[in-house]
């Protein structure tokens, strides 16, 4: 499977025509580069507006956005570092500036639960440890509901977590992105996790010692 | 084993890691520590998130974007806000994406499906039609068809009811003949 697809992306780094060609040609006034372009990496940059927003307007506007930065300054954009690496960088940028302007307050959060998550949350204060290892890998909800809690955040917190574990950077290509010192995401990251723990330990009935 | 301990271990037992022996440790601890087993339950609702396990579903979710070691991010130069980027450019963006179908305006272009169909469906009843007059050719001329079949009076005489349906009684047949 692997080969194949090593395969196909050999044939097509042949056939078409790589990410620094369109972006030259985008520069020289060609439209359809550019369209090119887009078309490439639209679902890579959908798929970052996306773990930071569920609403799919919203990721599809920041996508948009993020293009619309990214034509704007392609005169800057150099060569050594990836398109699409650029292109994350831009659209957790705006997804970062869009946390900020609306951050949701935790006091919503209990409202917003499905059934399913309301289920998934009794069985965490009533399950063994066991019974909830097992549970957690086949319930989506459970991602669901984390993700809720995260969204509870502050925008700098969520960032980090979000490009730490979703995302899988590391902490100094976080601070490059976000334009931080290593030290800062390091303690970002620590207080965010802290603080992601408080929020689920709201939701979390205290109990009695067993005899 | 302490309650930091533990706390240390709730990883390694989540990601299925620990040894049996650490692992049977730390659940008599969280049976007996009220806090631990509270603690442990607030992390099971932040693991789908910090502790996924080996990293697949990130790493299958950025897909071919090429990330981490061998990046100089430090030449990395974004552009800036949206209001520093120049109108003229965020336009004729905007219009490059609508064309390539990217820009969400594109979703909701006017569909024209309806007047599409509509179409499609008088082009399909026409060539029906000439289809049908092509073919079924009629075996008499026009002279023919338009040829008086018989009058009322004659098809009233064939018919056993009147104009209004009912019944007439038999006709008995009129001698004509004058001498007889």
């Amino acid at each position: 499977m692997r080969g194949v697809l090593a395969f196909k992306r050999f044939a097509r780094s042949v056939s078409e025509p790589s990410d620094q060609d369109l972006v030259a040609g985008a520069l020289d006034g060609d439209s359809a580069a550019f369209a090119e372009l887009a078309t490439r990496h639209r679902s890579r940059v959908e798929r970052i507006c996306q773990r930071f927003f569920s609403d799919a307007e919203q990721v599809r506007d920041l996508a948009q956005e993020t293009f619309i930065h990214a034509y704007g300054g392609l005169k800057g954009y150099r060569a050594e570092i990836p398109f699409g690496a650029w292109l994350r960088a831009i659209a957790t940028n705006l997804c970062y500036d869009e946390l900020r302007r609306r951050r949701r307050r935790p006091e919503e959060l209990v409202a917003d639960f499905s059934a399913a998550e309301s289920t998934w949350l009794g069985l965490v204060n009533t399950a063994t440890p066991e019974e909830l290892v097992e549970a957690a890998q086949e319930r989506q909800e459970a991602k669901t509901l984390a993700d809720k809690l995260l969204a509870t955040l502050k925008p700098e917190d969520r960032l980090v977590l979000t490009l730490q574990n979703s995302e899988d950077m590391s902490v100094s290509e976080i601070a490059d992105i976000v334009g931080w010192s290593e030290a800062k995401v390091k303690i970002r990251a620590f207080r965010a996790r802290q603080a992601l723990r408080r929020q689920a330990a709201r939701l979390v009935r205290p109990r009695k010692a067993e005899s | 084993m302490n309650c930091f301990e533990a706390r240390q271990d709730f990883v390694g037992f989540w990601q299925g890691t620990l040894g049996d022996e650490r692992r049977g440790d730390l659940l008599a601890h969280l049976k007996g520590c009220p806090k631990c087993d509270r603690a442990f339950r607030a992390f099971a609702l932040t693991a789908p998130i910090l502790h996924a396990g080996s990293g697949a579903t990130a790493e299958s979710a950025r897909g071919a974007t090429p990330t981490g070691s061998g990046l100089d991010f430090s030449r990395l130069e974004l552009p800036g806000n949206i209001e520093g980027t120049r109108r003229a450019d965020a336009d004729r963006a905007a219009e490059i994406l609508r064309r390539a179908s990217v820009h969400r305006f594109a979703d909701r272009r006017p569909s024209h499906r309806l007047r599409d169909a509509a179409a499609g469906f008088s082009a399909m009843a026409a060539a029906a039609l000439l289809l049908y007059f092509s073919l079924a050719t009629p075996s008499q001329s026009f002279d023919d068809l338009m040829a008086p079949s018989g009058s009322i009076s004659e098809t009233a005489a064939q018919s056993d009811t009147d104009f209004l349906g009912q019944q007439m009684a038999p006709i008995s047949p009129v001698s004509y003949d004058i001498a007889g």
